[in-house]
């Protein structure tokens, strides 16, 4: 049979860079979560927090016209449209995402050493670096779904339910925050599921390791500071560290606290690298069987 | 009969070769080792005692994290793991009955999260010196069978769901953890209510409890016997409902 018939025909068009690949990367991939109804049970669990600010918001927007001590009582439910309130939001929605990522770091990179998709991948017209670059930018997007955007979304109904624009004037510091905190959460998280997920891809040891890592460590570095009180132990705890870092986006972190915003960003930027080391010693596109 | 019996045999010895000889027993010995440092380090404090080492370490650390998380490794993965390495075909096509499968794959898994908790607990409590001892034989019961209430849920929701270990992970986190701390008696649904009230009943000498005034108000317990029946029928009733199910359920992602 003639190779025209068959439908091949020769590509005439200006190849592009390969690292448009890593679009396409993302958008496989996160089609990939979408369709599986698991994603959208967490998905579902994890905006409940946000659909009960978002009604807060109206509500006290609402009553605030009718009766300011009203809207005062309910500041006490911390929906009051400061850096902190907002700091505690993402870092409420920040616990939801783990779990949501234990699912996505099982499916985008576990499956793909587990099924072989790696191989299938690294046989494409693309290298290493764009397709690392490619699952990192797809869990960031998953983390990003669950942090970023509800954040943004509270932030500009608070804006809008207000009676002039003078809210988003006077607090520009919170959009910084907002996009700082989800920065950081999807650096950090992506890096180091990807690279959890590449050493350990079954499900069972891989979301053991996850959990383990955030929660335990967080446990080992508060024994540690109650033996002489040094604060710096609390470091070892990634989590705290992502959120002392995220509050200070906001301006809302103690300047004078020990450990200050700077060393959580040295902490975290070491464990970015060795993750980031992990990975690309793993990113294979043969398997080496001994 | 004696041919069921032998395969059933080897059927248990597999899967506690298989569990055992796996990456998820390596993320078991390093969390214990983790919960071991912090047991260590807490220690070193001015003053141990064992109603701090309960308050402060056991139940956050051990009953709260470390017993579910041994449970979804040996439990979710009974029958989810071989859904997830496509080997149920294999085992289902053995001419052993499906609920004889389930049932010796279930005994496996209890069997393996029973060592690892209690084997763990003995471990932090050595660890911890006398404060620890004092707590061992207080805890022992509770872990036990809330590990093996833990084991059989997650067991039976491998065997029902595709991503069972991802849908244990979410029950013990919505339900557990969250409703475990909600007001009223909505968290009678959680295992962890169960193994903290017979924690509690048995550490009445140490005055254990919730942590906090409120805490305590809000967490109306049961007695610890009522504690103690109602998660052994909890075991007893998921192993049998897990048996009806596998045995009736169609796989199409067996192979």
């Amino acid at each position: 049979m003639e190779l025209d018939q068959a439908g091949y025909r020769t590509w005439e068009g200006q190849p592009r860079s390969p690292w448009w690949g890593c679009l396409s990367i993302v958008r496989v991939g996160l089609s990939l979560i979408f369709r599986r109804w698991v994603f959208w049970i967490l998905i579902g669990l994890g905006l409940l927090n946000f659909l009960f600010h978002f009604a807060f918001i109206y509500l006290k927007a609402t009553l605030s016209v009718q009766n300011e001590n009203i809207a005062r009582f309910l500041d006490n439910y911390k929906v009051t449209g400061t850096g902190q309130a907002y700091a505690d939001f993402m870092f409420a929605q920040a616990g939801i995402c783990a779990l949501l990522l234990a699912f996505a770091g099982s499916t985008l990179i576990g499956s793909d050493y587990r099924q072989g998709g790696m191989v299938f991948y690294l046989s494409r017209g693309i290298g290493k670096w764009h397709y690392i670059v490619g699952k990192l930018l797809t869990i960031a997007a998953v983390v990003t779904i669950v942090t970023t955007l509800p954040a943004l979304i509270l932030f500009i109904e608070y804006g809008t339910l207000s009676n002039s624009f003078q809210y988003f004037l006077d607090n520009p510091r919170v959009l910084c925050g907002i996009l700082g905190y989800g920065t950081v959460l999807a650096v950090v998280q992506s890096l180091l599921i990807f690279a959890i997920a590449a050493w350990v891809p079954r499900t069972v040891p891989l979301v053991m390791t996850w959990l383990g890592l955030f929660a335990l460590l967080k446990g080992l570095a508060d024994a540690m500071r109650a033996i002489d009180g040094n604060r710096y132990w609390l470091l070892l705890g990634f989590w705290d560290d992502m959120n002392r870092l995220g509050r200070w986006c906001f301006g809302s972190l103690d300047p004078n606290r020990i450990p200050s915003a700077g060393y959580c960003l040295a902490v975290l930027a070491a464990l970015c690298v060795v993750s980031l080391v992990l990975i690309v010693r793993r990113v294979r596109a043969v398997e080496v069987v001994s | 009969m004696k041919t069921t019996l032998s395969a059933c045999g080897h059927l248990f010895w597999l899967t506690i070769r298989r569990q055992l000889c796996s990456r998820q027993t390596l993320a078991c010995v390093a969390l214990t080792g983790l919960c071991a440092l912090i047991v260590l380090a807490w220690s070193r404090q001015a003053d141990p005692t064992a109603k701090k080492l309960a308050e402060q370490v056991l139940v956050p650390t051990f009953v709260a994290f470390l017993m579910p998380i041994f449970a979804i490794c040996y439990g979710a993965s009974g029958i989810g793991g071989e859904r997830e390495d496509q080997t149920l075909i294999y085992l289902l096509i053995v001419p052993i009955t499906r609920p004889l499968v389930y049932f010796t794959k279930a005994l496996a898994g209890l069997a393996l999260v029973a060592g690892w908790t209690g084997g763990s607990l003995f471990l932090l409590c050595r660890l911890a010196g006398v404060p620890g001892l004092k707590l061992f034989a207080m805890f022992l019961p509770a872990a036990l069978l809330g590990g093996l209430a833990y084991a059989s849920l997650f067991l039976l929701v491998g065997a029902v769901f595709r991503h069972g270990t991802i849908i244990s992970l979410v029950y013990w986190f919505f339900l557990e953890v969250l409703f475990g701390n909600l007001p009223g008696i909505v968290k009678r649904v959680s295992v962890a209510f169960y193994v903290r009230c017979m924690i509690y009943d048995s550490g009445g000498d140490l005055q254990l409890g919730p942590l906090g005034r409120v805490a305590r108000e809000m967490f109306l317990p049961v007695s610890g016997m009522a504690a103690t029946a109602t998660l052994s029928a909890a075991v007893v009733a998921l192993l049998a409902l897990g048996v009806l199910l596998f045995e009736t359920r169609e796989y199409r992602d067996a192979c």
